[in-house]
Parts: structure tokens; C-alpha cells; sequence
């Protein structure tokens, strides 16, 4: 059996962080133009185009920086986080699973490879962590009998 | 209304979120949870790692290292679903491992969950009458509903995390 699993949840706190950079970013380009440009009836006309744009470039900002997909079989696992390099492991490369909490109060679930170790951020993935602690440590192990 | 009686397991899965995400945070930072954890020759259900000191935002990061010691502390869960004799010899055995693991790991405090529904009349005074400071241990019958304690602050602190 080798049945492929994919997660990629909109991470809110991380879309609406993309918004607001964006949002600021242009509010501040609003407050350092001349009056005369920002003075009725544009001023509404100005705030509806900069969420408009906010929105757009925010879903864009998401997508590249913070957007995470997961994906995963009894075999291995890739975690791709936005434009950047995806991280590839089987896994048959760790050899301890645990369940970490970070500081911000996310739960991840840790997969030791001797003293090193790999945090699948079970949470922001929207997994039940404590389930797929469960899920990891059976194909963990499941490679350790195997060896 | 019925209450659907839950498995030892269960039982051990609502005292480590708990303590991970809930009442645990007032006495420890318990951030790392492992599942059949082996300490020597013997192998626990749960093991969950912390720290006295909460580490959190700012404002209660700072409260902590001014009032909190910062004492690496654990918390050992165990079921007597798979142990054939369960009796003062093994817990006394599962206490030496404790303690050799604490002393390995410059661990301050401990504390050690015992969930059955054996009879426990037994090891009931034997519990009761552990003086060890720097462990807690607390048994729980899940089917009496009967929680029993060490004589010591950590052990009758434990208590609290229990809801049966």
C-alpha cells in the first residue's frame, strides 16, 4: 500500500500578515503623497483600490513566502513552504518521533535523525498532531523493523 | 446522561494534552512529549519534557527568569495493560530508572502517572508512603475512580492534573 497524502491548508495568520505588509505598505505611500491626490473623492476610491491591490499582491506574498504543502506516503515525505527548496525525506532516515511545542503554542511533530532533527509543523498543516505523531511513529518504526 | 468509560490509553492521552496545552503550564513548561519511551530496561507509555521556566512572550518571559528556577523537569505516564506483575518491585524499578535518567539528564523534578484498573489494595500504602522529593507519583484505578498519591509536595500537586 502506498497512498499519497497532500495537505496545503490556507494558513490565515499567515495570508492576513501578507495582506497587512502589503496594506502598510501602500498606506504609507498614501501619506507621503501631496493632499491635493488624497483629498474627496478620491480618498475612498484610493482606499478601495489599495485593499484591492493589498489582496492580490497579499495572496501573492502568501504563495511565495509562507504557503506550505505537505506531502506524504508510507514511504517518505516532501515539505515545499512556499517558492523556496522543498525538503525531502524518507522515512527510514529518522530514527525517534516526538511531539514538540513551540513557543508560539504550535505543535509539531519532531523526527530525530540522532541528535538532529526535522519539525513537521503538524499544526499550521492542519493535522491533528497527536494522530499523526501516531501516523509517523508507525512508519518509523515500521522502516526500523525492516533494517 | 452515560459516560463512556475510557481506555487506559485515553486515560494517558488527556493528561498529556493537558499538560502540554493546558493546566501543565502552571507548574512547568512541558514542550516535548515522547511515546514509548525507553528508559534502560524499561519502557514508558508517555515521557514529557520541560522546564520551570515558561518561555512564552515577552512580558511572561520576563516574570519567569526573575521568579522561576530554571529546573529541567519530566513526566513519566505508564498503563499496567502490558506489565505481567505489577507490584512494589516494579515500582520500585520504574522509580530507579527514573532517577537514573534525572541524574543522567540534570533533571530536578519528576513525576511518574501510574493508570490501572487492577486491584490496587496492595501497592495502595506502599504508594502512599514514597518519600522521594523529587518525584511524585501518583497511581490512578480507572475504574474505582481512586487516585492515590506520594507523600511528598510534587505527588500531591500531580493529583490536581487528574480528572477522572
Amino acid at each position: 500500500m502506498n497512498q499519497r497524502h497532500v495537505h496545503s491548508p490556507i494558513q490565515l495568520y499567515n495570508l492576513s500578515k501578507s495582506f497587512i505588509i502589503i496594506f502598510a505598505i501602500q498606506a504609507v505611500i498614501v501619506l507621503l503623497a501631496p493632499r491635493e491626490i488624497i483629498a474627496d473623492p478620491w480618498r475612498f476610491l484610493i482606499l478601495a483600490l489599495n485593499i484591492i491591490v493589498a489582496m492580490a499582491l497579499g495572496w501573492r506574498l502568501y504563495k511565495h513566502r509562507y504557503h506550505m504543502v505537505f506531502t506524504y506516503n508510507d514511504e517518505g515525505f516532501i515539505l515545499k513552504k512556499g517558492e523556496g527548496e522543498e525538503a525531502k525525506y524518507r522515512w527510514n532516515d529518522f530514527s525517534r518521533v516526538s511531539l514538540f511545542r513551540t513557543e508560539y503554542g504550535e505543535l509539531a511533530v519532531r523526527l530525530y535523525l540522532n541528535e538532529e532533527f526535522f519539525d513537521l509543523p503538524a499544526s499550521k498543516l492542519k493535522l491533528n498532531p497527536f494522530d499523526f505523531r501516531r501516523e509517523a511513529m508507525k512508519f518509523v518504526s515500521a522502516h526500523r523493523d525492516e533494517k | 446522561m452515560n459516560e463512556v468509560a475510557l481506555s487506559l490509553e485515553e486515560h494517558m492521552t488527556k493528561v498529556e494534552k493537558s499538560l502540554m496545552l493546558r493546566r501543565g503550564r502552571w507548574i512547568a513548561d512541558f514542550n516535548e512529549s515522547f511515546r514509548n519511551f525507553r528508559v534502560r530496561e524499561l519502557e514508558f507509555d508517555v515521557f514529557i519534557r520541560g522546564n520551570t521556566r515558561e518561555r512564552g512572550f515577552l512580558l511572561s518571559r520576563v516574570f519567569s527568569i526573575l521568579l522561576n528556577p530554571n529546573y529541567e523537569v519530566g513526566c513519566f505516564m505508564m498503563s499496567t495493560e502490558s506489565i505481567k506483575h505489577f507490584d512494589r518491585k516494579f515500582i520500585g524499578k520504574a522509580l530507579a530508572e527514573i532517577q537514573s535518567y534525572m541524574k543522567d539528564n540534570e533533571m530536578k523534578w519528576s513525576w511518574l502517572f501510574i493508570f490501572t484498573t487492577r486491584e490496587i489494595d496492595a501497592i495502595k500504602k506502599y504508594i502512599e508512603n514514597i518519600r522521594d522529593q523529587s518525584i511524585g507519583v501518583v497511581l490512578v484505578d480507572t475504574k474505582s475512580r481512586n487516585v492515590i498519591h506520594s507523600n511528598s509536595y510534587l505527588g500531591r500537586q500531580a493529583k490536581g492534573y487528574i480528572k477522572l
